[in-house]
């Protein structure tokens, strides 16, 4: 039973006169207990997917129609879309939590830790003020942090990088959410503080058995963290894995160049990288077929086809978007794309 | 390679470097120093890329400026090509030279200008062309980092962050300089344009017969641009070699944990131990009599606490580089 499942998810923005796709049909489902990774360049529409799960991205567009919406969002079988703002300020910060890639920006510069911390559990628990000191003085205690007593008292600004992201983990994981979203959460730390914070979220990712979509750009934390992955490029899901099966045997042409310039430093070989040509395209100039055909090297017989490549089923629960990926050679090692410059 | 390198390739030589900034208030008495560059030595030599790569604060940029001129030292030389540079006089001859390219690649642009006018603007000011061929050297620079001819109509916001990147590595190269210090520079791309720019950069290395000083807080992109790796912690160097042997035969604990530390992209390498810079974060601030890393270090003794090991070439196995720890104090020659 899916804890999340995403039905058809489009989402436009308004650029002027024209609406622009951001996300163009999106599916996929989360289950209870599960490790899912959103990969993707930026503005491949990972982001936005996700702010629209906990009904985020909407809220300062909505009243100037900035923004449409469709397809269906169901969280424990109920559609989070056609919720009343009411009802769903129930569920955000609730059952349903995110983190952020800048944690110094999602906390609240004026106010301590301990009432900003305090503030989800008078609302979400009904806890006493007390009450709540000492339980988030706990949940602090358990994201790895030692001088309780010195954070609790400490405005954000104070705190380090990796310590405001340990008191939004904190935060986030105060009401046992059964779904945690994590935006980029490590993006903006160092090698060795994003490696504590990974397995803050792992260990207590284990001792809750709650779900986490986590979205990266970084294949290490990827194959560090996911049991299924998502890859996205230009606001759809091209291809859909478990974590083993993707390294090993990426079947979409763009995933499997993507992960033949991620630096492994475990295999220590000098060489020249081969990079993907062109860059991203604005989604308003492709056309109607495969996105990715531009940049591809095999597209020859794709540029025929004027339809977008649905997402078959290569294997069992891996899935890919692509015209050609049985006639092309396997592993991420032999695929030969050339350099070129923009 | 950087062992037996005679000293006629010697390009820059860093010896006893210390930089200092001032911390908290500044009345008599009570303010205190922090050591971001702490009696370092380094020599870089003609035609090969040094990686440098650290935790942030340990020190990589304020390197970084000190030798592209925009800090002065606090104590210690630097002498490029044989010259003192804490000399005005011969500072100013070097500064063409010596070039930099930063991380940030929007900040580095004056948002104002276009982009001929941002290239040409330093051929103008060092003569190095004349009104009528400022043209043609603008458009050839263009072509060297590979952007089309049309770009020079264009402002720094209309162009993506790679394309920005191109043309901060362009203005850099403008004045043919010798020595490139590259702070940071594919740190805020995508993945596919790290790479082009990766590639443009060693491709730009091999035409103009340029040094690099690659700097970047993780480790991946450097083993593909490096040729040597110095590896910093606090302010000092605590090993510098080959890439292969810092990727392959790593000595210092803290280079061992480093490594650990990065993430692998191969769900094979998931980690179950805890890695020991879990414990607690490098403090510049502290002042410690020994070992910088004795607090974080697994391997320390007392004789850390006491003795501040240094530099120096270790021998061990198949491997021979430079390594400041106690621990290889018997496979010293």
């Amino acid at each position: 039973m899916a804890l999340l499942t995403v039905e058809q998810l489009k989402i436009k923005f308004r650029a002027g006169n024209k609406y622009q796709q951001i996300v163009d049909g999106v599916d996929f489902s989360v289950r209870k207990g599960e490790v899912v990774c959103m990969v993707g360049e930026s503005g491949c529409g990972k982001s936005v997917t996700a702010l629209s799960l906990m009904r985020l991205h909407n809220m300062q567009f909505h009243k100037q129609k900035g923004c449409a919406q469709e397809g269906k969002i169901l969280f424990h079988d109920v559609n989070l879309m056609s919720l009343s703002e009411k009802d769903m300020r129930k569920i955000r910060g609730n059952k349903m939590a995110m983190i952020f890639q800048d944690p110094l920006t999602a906390l609240n510069p004026l106010f301590t830790v301990k009432y900003q911390m305090g503030e989800v559990l008078k609302r979400h628990l009904h806890m006493k003020k007390k009450e709540a000191y000492d339980f988030s003085a706990s949940l602090l205690e358990k994201a790895g942090i030692r001088d309780v007593d010195r954070v609790m008292n400490a405005y954000p600004h104070t705190l380090s990088g990796g310590m405001r992201q340990r008191v939004m983990i904190a935060m986030a994981l105060s009401c046992d959410p059964d779904l945690l979203i994590a935006d980029e959460p490590t993006t903006a730390l160092d090698v060795t503080v994003q490696m504590q914070i990974l397995e803050c979220i792992k260990s207590m990712q284990k001792r809750m058995n709650m779900a986490v979509l986590m979205i990266t750009h970084d294949f290490g934390v990827v194959a560090e963290m996911a049991d299924r992955v998502l890859v996205f490029y230009m606001g759809q899901i091209v291809e859909e894995a478990d974590v083993f099966t993707l390294f090993s045997n990426p079947l979409h042409p763009y995933t499997k160049s993507l992960i033949g310039l991620v630096p492994n430093h475990r295999e220590y070989k000098r060489q020249r990288l081969e990079p993907i040509k062109g860059c991203v395209s604005a989604i308003k100039e492709t056309g109607e077929g495969c996105r990715f055909r531009d940049r591809c090297s095999y597209a020859g017989e794709c540029f025929r086809k004027d339809n977008m490549p649905p997402l078959v089923k290569a294997d069992m629960g891996h899935k890919v978007r692509c015209w050609q990926y049985e006639t092309m050679p396997e592993g991420s090692e032999s695929y030969g794309c050339h350099a070129e410059f923009i | 390679m950087g062992v037996t390198r005679n000293s006629s390739e010697l390009l820059l030589k860093i010896e006893n470097l210390t930089r200092n900034f001032p911390v908290g208030t500044p009345s008599p008495g009570k303010s205190k120093n922090v050591l971001a560059v702490d009696n370092l030595s380094l020599e870089i030599y003609q035609g090969e890329t040094l990686g440098l790569v650290g935790e942030s604060g340990c020190g990589k940029s304020t390197l970084a400026l000190t030798i592209a001129g925009f800090l002065n030292p606090s104590q210690g030389k630097i002498y490029f090509e044989g010259k003192d540079l804490s000399s005005r006089k011969v500072r100013k001859s070097c500064r063409t030279e010596i070039q930099m390219v930063f991380q940030d690649s929007y900040s580095s642009l004056n948002p104002r200008k276009n982009i001929y006018s941002i290239l040409a603007e330093p051929l103008r000011i060092n003569r190095l062309a004349t009104k009528k061929d400022v043209a043609e050297k603008v458009y050839k620079l263009l072509e060297s980092v590979g952007l089309p001819r049309h770009y020079t109509g264009k402002y720094p916001g209309e162009l993506s962050g790679g394309e920005r990147q191109r043309v901060n590595i362009a203005r850099a190269i403008s004045l043919k300089p010798k020595l490139i210090v590259c702070d940071e520079p594919v740190s805020a791309l995508d993945l596919s344009v790290q790479a082009q720019v990766l590639n443009l950069l060693a491709d730009l290395q091999k035409e103009y017969n340029l040094t690099y000083l690659f700097i970047a807080h993780g480790l991946g992109n450097v083993q593909y641009i490096s040729d040597r790796i110095a590896v910093m912690y606090l302010g000092g160097i605590v090993e510098i070699g080959t890439s292969e042997e810092i990727f392959t035969h790593a000595l210092h604990p803290y280079t061992e944990a480093f490594l650990n530390a990065s993430p692998v992209p191969d769900p094979k390498y998931r980690r179950e131990i805890h890695n020991i810079l879990c414990e607690e974060a490098a403090d510049a601030l502290k002042t410690v009599s020994g070992c910088k890393f004795y607090g974080r270090c697994q391997y320390a003794s007392g004789h850390c606490k006491e003795n501040v090991p240094k530099l120096r070439f270790v021998q061990e196995g198949n491997t021979s580089h430079a390594c400041a720890c106690f621990l290889y104090e018997k496979f010293l020659y």
